[in-house]
């Protein structure tokens, strides 16, 4: 399988807005839950998720704020109404896209 | 050392201390949650550690990943310390320095409309002078929303008015030096491009080197300026 290889630099983004449209989350359990729905398929070093994470913030599509959890202080991520209306534009995007690579590959050879 | 702490060190090699220690909890917690989990799954703490570790990826991958959106050392000593006390010194001699040079170009510019009987390249000198001024302005301003007027208005004005000099805060100061920087550099780049034309050297050849030097020292600032772009208005950082 095309599995742990699998770049994901481009969509990583798309991924965490869609993950976090189900409500708040942190670091791990964003990675964590890209990884479950993907049945293992979208793999990714978990170091960058970070910097993905603070550069959605700055863009004004998230934002953040500190909780705690089993005893441990933790940055919590939530979508700002501008976050959910770029996730509405990028689900449009990736869906022409992948329509139109379907098309290609359904050609054959 | 244990593998996290050899992991971060090598990931955050070169960062300003200020942003390793916004890092720090979020990516201890990752390694800490993903420990556990490993050793629930009944591994050995070598074991659970080492892949945990490995998990977080290549850290000098993830080095140069996290330069590109945090600040070095060096930019943040250059930028933001000693933030308060100096800004206004700082400003001073910034601004007498520019002032000066305005008035050298001016004075060439008059030369080359009078004295050289050439209206039209005295004209292009006068309009590409203030262009320059501006452009450097509306960049920072562009990229800096703590340097933005209040309002609808999402491209802006450089400064706020009246700039609270007493509640200023350090990603404001930070965002006026890199503008004292670009303003000054314009207005020498231009005093050079001037005195080329008005000296009757071979400004034709020498006029867009000049041009060409301010344009690659510009393009060496917009990464720090993107990073700038992290601070709101209220001087918080965004992550």
């Amino acid at each position: 399988m095309y599995s742990s290889v699998m770049n994901l630099k481009g969509s990583l983004p798309l991924l965490v807005l869609e993950t976090l449209a189900r409500g708040p989350s942190h670091g791990y359990a964003i990675a964590q839950q890209i990884k479950a729905r993907s049945e293992g398929v979208l793999d990714f070093k978990e170091g960058t998720l970070y910097p993905t994470l603070h550069g959605l913030e700055r863009e004004g599509h998230l934002e953040s704020y500190l909780e705690t959890m089993t005893g441990r202080e933790r940055r919590a991520y939530r979508l700002t109404p501008q976050g959910f209306g770029h996730l509405q534009q990028q689900r449009q995007s990736w869906s022409s896209l992948s329509g139109a690579i379907g098309k290609v590959l359904e050609g054959g050879v | 050392m244990d593998n996290f702490d050899h992991w971060f060190s090598t990931a955050t090699k070169g960062l300003a201390q200020e942003e390793v220690k916004l890092l720090l909890p979020e990516l201890r917690n990752h390694y800490e949650d993903t420990l556990q989990h490993h050793l629930g799954n009944g591994q050995s703490a070598t074991d659970a550690s080492a892949k945990a570790v490995a998990s977080l990826g290549d850290p000098k991958q993830c080095n140069r990943q996290y330069r590109q959106l945090y600040f070095s050392e060096s930019e943040y000593k250059s930028l933001f310390t000693p933030a308060q006390q100096n800004l206004i010194p700082s400003a001073f001699v910034v601004g007498m320095a520019s002032v000066a040079l305005v008035v050298v170009t001016i004075r060439l510019i008059y030369s080359v409309v009078v004295e050289k009987g050439n209206p039209d390249l005295g004209g292009f000198l006068m309009v590409l002078t203030l262009s320059l001024i501006f452009a450097s302005l509306y960049l920072i301003a562009r990229h800096c929303p703590s340097l933005r007027w209040p309002g609808p208005n999402k491209v802006g004005a450089p400064l706020p008015q009246p700039l609270p000099l007493a509640s200023i805060s350090p990603p404001e100061i930070a965002a006026l030096r890199l503008s004292h920087i670009l303003l000054l550099l314009s207005v020498i780049t231009l005093t050079l491009m001037v005195a080329n034309w008005s000296w009757g050297f071979a400004g034709a050849i020498f006029g867009p080197l000049y041009f060409l030097f301010f344009l690659s020292v510009l393009t060496m600032f917009i990464p720090i300026i993107r990073k700038l772009s992290r601070f709101g208005r209220d001087g918080q950082r965004s992550a």
